[in-house]
């Protein structure tokens, strides 16, 4: 191919390109141009037609001005601004014709000879180079075609008005009418009969400068001229435009108003300040719009309306309370009140429309047009009307509209490691990650796209995705901090099932955030965390159920069962969970139960965790619970516990405060420490030092020793625990042993059956070893922070927890097998066979709840109960170390003689269960002794003498054998009988009374009972007052 | 019907820390050990390994060293344990415990997994009448499929939240074969 012809096939494609954009041209141009034009391409033809063959129809004007000034090689690029350009001054180049006619076919040949030199240039060049070049040119093209803009380039630079240029002029004048004016203008120009007298350049106005428009024009007269009788013009006030700053009113903002129907507004002011509302019309022309409201209808206005009808004089402060949102409904009022027009219905001047919402003008100054974020709950009070296309596209709209401008930035938006899916563009679609971010630019690694690499993609182009089961976080809109499950996704809309609450919540996805994010940002969240117990005043107490988004306002569950919101500062304190575990209470079946203890809710057979103890409150939380966020309060005897393995076996562990100077008082330092000491409240006397003899109660445990409070003269004094001996106790929790001690120190220390049911608390290895397993368990258990203290003899408190496991309950509690020799045994050999240990059959559940109320926390102080030898599971007097006594029936060995009635009847304070461990405590001793009334009762459905002295008094006159009585009846003639002692129970005290004492130390011993309490005071002949087990006494009849 | 639920276990070896005060040092002292192990580490959860179900075999126990400052003895015990943690993905079987309108608990083992209204079959539907509340209709087959408390279904695990102290977890049964199981 010659270089000719190559030439011309270039030529050839300039001038299809320019021919299209000469389309584009004549569109625009006015008439003025057309007669230009037409001059011009004959010009050009003059020119042109010996060279190229083809001829070429028109010649696009812009290369008139161009060719002087433009670069050669980018003569094309060039020619194309100005072309641009050129639309905008079309008018400047009205007054230049002549002059460029000319210069163009000047200017035209010598362009033709650069080009030739230039050709021959290329063809030195090798391929490669060529097609360097031609990229650049045409994608340079490209770019100018599809991009223009006026400001951004080198040869704009030339168009800057000068002195010589036409002058801008500034009108005063409507305010809102600009518009208007600018379009009357227009009109009046067209339509006047000789357009140069008026001969103005053009007319715009500016958006942010309400009240102005422009005209450019050579001269004032022109101006005056042409703003002459057009009304809304304040001709006075004409004044010019300094040179320099022509550019700046021309300077086109990027700021687009987003101002379309079915658009979201939010109204500043006024009653309905900060309501969304939606565009239903834009009026004057973009200048007001109607907009859609809920109402906010002053509900007292039905009542009075005649008052409030044009009541203009409203106070200021009336506007305090806004009436809250709610629908127009005409059924509420009576006719008269309204009328109905049509489309919808008036009503104290307001405008309804058919499904009661508001409909209201408001000027766009009042109006937020921009940053609006409607919050989904406030776009679903328009939902009704709404189909539901149209909800989903205003949500993405509004999804879309929150990226844009005025949106949060890039950063904001985007997290390194974010998901996300590109959503416009070539690359719609593509999902990846987010590796990197600037300020304008996110850079993203496809998944799944071979060899894509990492790619960089607008922010607006992509958007977040989550997959459902993402866990994430909402970072924005009024759930802001919450976590949750995503567990469905829609196009914009994720559902996300909140962690707190397991309600389901409608988050946008752009307000989402992965909560597993590499990059988790430290979000200063309130220092009240959900079900955390606060104080809210001297006597409440409460769970924080929420955590508002402003983190200002807490919701409280406080122990009324009463939600309150509350600011974060009037909460007096955060209860310090630490020391709040130690708070217990008992359960219904007396057991003790401790924070985080799990709990069978009796009334509505639900399991749940305590959280917080308040005196006999409990806070407990259910996550099946909806409301409130799974917190509730019950009672304690509303609630059965069912672990065991967590604080509620510490009362278990308890060790045994070895009594009568038995000598395992080791045991005891070791362990109590930072929980309360047994000895509290005990009544003890002091058995050496020089306060021997004196009675007292523990008041307090320090280092230095006990703090004893003397009966004698209330006194407090500071004793060596080693000389104190326990009396018995002070409360119902605590059966008397005072008589028994002396037996205690023979079993050096060991404690029987200590702490669990009566089943199997036997520790095998008996009386070596004072208790190990009570103290260990709870000291390293204690030390350590382990929840989880063990001692061997409660295994019995932990069978509901195995229950609870075995009905599949969350955190199946470790449990131990029955005894201590069971459980070495069992895990022994399991090694290998993992059911084992969970034998199903073992009835310890069962065996537990019979003997429960044995379970000395049962009894109301809960810290103190397992520290004293356990009355309730088995006697002291029977206890042989040797016998497991895993037989609950052993103890009633019916040849052991029985005593089964308690003289003095605490029966409203021991439960029936208690009783029978008072009567086992005295089960074996040798009771029987002359002068003491008793009485005749059945004993196991056996009668004595079938039943013929039953409830007959006697006096034992003489003791036959440890077990047989002869009892000389005090009725019935008095007649003498061998009464089994199974058959016979002392009678019941009265003050007074000479009573003997049966058991103890001062067994034998007569005195005369003084006061009744829990025990008895009795008076000796000595003149010694001691208090003694009531059970112990009896009456003496002379 | 418990029984038929299985939960896909995997046994692992782990180690634990204990530290044993001086009055189990005696003849006593492996079986205080043992015991303490198992009611330290069987039923917990960690975050890594899921919950520890049971243990089934101690491995080895270290030598104990004792700590100047407290007389405790710390042995460092190796032992397996069956644990079982759940994955996203994962097809698993459990026992409904409630139900309410917004979907339903289900027990997996220790592990409970909530099953949202969005995630059950459209067919499905909640019958708040119906005591004891339950998710009630009929599939194509015209077969009647309720889900109600105590019922066994197969649940497809969507996601863990993974606590310190628990696992909770969303699941699906809106796919085939999951949900209520024929031969059940």
């Amino acid at each position: 191919m010659s270089d000719r012809d190559d030439d011309l096939d270039r030529e050839d494609d300039e001038e299809e390109r320019e021919e299209g954009e000469e389309d584009d041209e004549d569109l625009d141009g006015d008439d003025d141009d057309e007669d230009d034009d037409d001059d011009d391409d004959e010009a050009e033809e003059d020119v042109r037609r010996p060279k190229s063959k083809k001829r070429k129809r028109r010649k696009p004007k812009g290369s008139i001005f161009i060719d002087d000034s433009a670069d050669v090689v980018d003569s094309e690029e060039s020619d194309d601004d100005e072309e641009n350009e050129d639309y905008l001054v079309n008018d400047r180049e009205l007054d230049n014709f002549d002059y460029s006619a000319e210069r163009d076919a000047l200017d035209d040949r010598r362009k033709h000879l650069e080009m030739d030199m230039r050709r021959r240039q290329n063809e030195d060049m090798d391929a490669e180079a060529i097609a360097e070049n031609f990229k650049k040119r045409y994608s340079g093209r490209a770019k100018a075609s599809s991009f223009r803009h006026a400001g951004d380039n080198v040869a704009s630079r030339m168009l800057m008005p000068s002195i010589n240029d036409p002058k801008l002029w500034l009108v005063r004048c409507r305010q809102g009418h600009e518009k208007t004016l600018v379009m009357t203008l227009w009109r009046k120009y067209m339509e006047a009969e000789d357009q140069s007298k008026i001969n103005i350049k053009s007319i715009f106005t500016r958006e942010n400068l309400p009240g102005y428009i422009y005209i450019e024009a050579r001269e004032k007269k022109q101006v005056d001229f042409a703003i002459e009788n057009v009304s809304g013009i304040y001709a006075q006030a004409v004044k010019v435009i300094p040179v320099e700053d022509m550019v700046a009113c021309l300077r086109i903002k990027k700021k687009e108003i987003n101002l379309k129907e079915g658009g979201w507004v939010r109204v500043k002011k006024g009653k309905y300040g900060g309501d969304l509302g939606k565009i239903i019309e834009i009026l004057d022309g973009g200048a007001s719009v109607r907009v859609k409201l809920v109402p906010r209808l002053d509900t007292s206005a039905k009542d009075d309306l005649s008052a409030r009808v044009g009541d203009k004089r409203k106070t200021p402060g009336s506007n305090l309370s806004v009436p809250p949102q709610k629908l127009f409904n005409p059924e509420h009022l009576s006719k008269g009140q309204y009328s109905k027009i049509s489309g919808g219905y008036q009503f104290q001047n307001e405008i309804f429309d058919l499904d009661g919402y508001l409909e209201k003008d408001f000027k766009l100054s009042t109006v937020e047009i921009d940053n609006v974020n409607p919050s989904l709950e406030e776009i679903t009070r328009f939902g009704s009307s709404g189909t539901a296309v149209e909800r989903s596209e205003d949500l993405d709209a509004i999804a879309a509209h929150a990226g844009g401008v005025g949106g949060p930035s890039v950063a904001d938006l985007f997290q390194v490691g974010d998901n996300v899916e590109i959503f416009k563009g070539d690359l719609t679609g593509v999902t990846g990650r987010v590796l990197a971010l600037d300020s304008e630019n996110v850079t993203i690694m496809p998944k799944d796209a071979g060899g894509l690499g990492a790619i960089r993609v607008d922010p607006k182009d992509i958007k977040k995705r989550f997959d459902e089961g993402d866990h994430v976080k909402v970072i924005n809109g009024i759930h802001v901090g919450e976590t949750g499950l995503v567990i469905k996704v829609e196009s914009n809309v994720a559902v996300v099932l909140s962690d707190a609450t397991y309600k389901p919540i409608q988050v946008f996805i752009k307000d989402l955030r992965g909560r597993n994010e590499s990059s988790a940002p430290v979000t200063q969240q309130s220092i009240y965390d959900i079900d955390d117990p606060v104080q809210i005043s001297p006597s409440d107490v409460g769970i924080v159920i929420k955590v508002e988004a402003n983190n200002n306002s807490i919701s409280v569950l406080d122990q009324w069962g009463n939600v309150t919101k509350v600011p974060a500062q009037q909460i007096l304190r955060k209860i310090d969970t630490k020391n709040s575990n130690m708070h217990t209470a008992t359960d219904a079946n007396r057991r003790t139960i401790s924070p985080k203890d799990n709990v069978l809710v009796k009334d509505s057979g639900r399991r749940a965790v305590v959280i917080y103890i308040h005196r006999s409150f409990l806070f407990c939380k259910c996550r099946e619970i909806m409301e409130h966020g799974g917190v509730f309060v019950t009672k304690p005897q509303n609630v059965e516990n069912l672990s065991g393995t967590q604080n509620g076996g510490q009362t278990f562990s308890r060790p045994f405060a070895p009594i009568g100077g038995g000598g395992g008082r080791g045991g005891f330092g070791g362990g109590g420490r930072g929980r309360r000491d047994p000895l509290i409240n005990a009544t003890v006397t002091i058995v050496g030092g020089p306060y021997k003899g004196y009675l007292g109660i523990v008041k307090d445990m320090t280092a230095s020793g006990a703090r004893v409070e003397l009966h004698t003269n209330s006194r407090t004094v500071t004793v060596n625990p080693e000389i104190l001996k326990v009396h018995g106790s002070s409360g119902p929790s605590r059966p008397s042993f005072d008589q028994e001690s002396s037996r205690y120190g023979g079993d050096g220390g060991r404690t029987p059956g200590y702490g669990s049911g009566s089943r199997t608390p036997r520790r095998s290895d008996g009386g070596i070893t004072p208790n190990p397993y009570a103290d260990g368990s709870r000291t390293p258990g204690w030390d350590s922070g382990n929840k989880t203290p063990y001692g061997a003899g409660m295994s019995g408190s932990r069978t509901p927890a195995r229950e609870g496991w075995d009905s599949g309950s969350k955190t199946p509690a470790r449990t131990l097998p029955d005894d201590d020799d069971d459980y070495a045994f069992n895990r022994g050999s399991s090694s290998n066979d993992p059911e084992t240990p969970y034998n199903p059959n073992t009835p310890r559940y069962d065996g537990e709840t019979s003997f429960n109320p044995e379970t000395p926390s049962g009894y109301g102080m809960p810290q103190t109960p397992g520290s004293y030898p356990n009355m309730g599971s088995v006697a002291p007097t029977t206890n042989i170390p040797n016998t497991p006594g895993g037989n609950p029936a052993t103890p009633y060995n019916p040849t052991t003689p029985y005593n089964p009635t308690t003289p003095y009847a605490p029966g409203a304070m021991y439960n029936s269960g208690f009783e029978q461990a008072n009567t086992q405590t005295q089960r074996l001793e040798n009771w029987l002794t002359t002068d003491i009334e008793v009485i005749i009762k059945p004993y196991r459905g056996n009668s004595y003498k079938s039943g013929a002295f039953d409830s007959k008094n006697g006096v034992i006159r003489a003791v036959e054998t440890p077990t047989l009585a002869r009892v000389v009846m005090l009725t019935e003639g008095r007649t003498v009988e061998s009464v089994p002692i199974e058959f016979l129970q002392l009678t019941k005290l009265e003050k007074k009374d000479r009573v003997k004492v049966l058991g103890g130390p001062r067994k034998g011993q007569e005195g005369e009972l003084i006061a009744i309490d829990l025990e008895g005071l009795v008076k000796f002949s000595s003149g010694v007052f001691e208090p003694i087990d009531m059970r112990f006494l009896a009456k003496i009849v002379s | 019907m418990l029984s038929n639920v299985r939960i896909i276990r995997f046994s692992k070896e782990l180690t634990h820390t204990i530290q044993l005060h001086p009055r189990f040092f005696g003849a006593q002292l492996r079986e205080s050990l043992k015991k303490r192990l198992y009611d330290e580490v069987e039923g917990t959860c960690s975050g890594l390994f899921g919950y520890i179900i049971a243990v089934i075999e101690i491995v080895s126990i270290g030598k104990g060293v004792l700590q100047t400052s407290s007389g405790y003895a710390e042995f460092l015990i190796t032992y397996k344990a069956i644990v079982f943690k759940p994955f996203k993905g994962q097809v698993v079987e459990g026992v409904v415990t409630t139900v309410n309108r917004m979907g339903f608990f289900a027990d997996v083992g220790p592990l409970q997994v909530f099953v949202s209204a969005h995630l059950i079959p459209g067919f499905l539907q909640f019958d708040a009448n119906a005591n004891p509340p339950a998710y009630a209709g009929e599939t194509q087959d015209m077969q009647l499929i309720k889900i109600e408390k105590g019922e066994s279904l197969r649940i497809r695990i969507l996601g863990t939240r993974v606590d310190a102290t628990e696992i909770f977890a969303i699941g699906t049964i809106k796919e085939d074969y999951l949900g209520p199981q024929q031969e059940w």
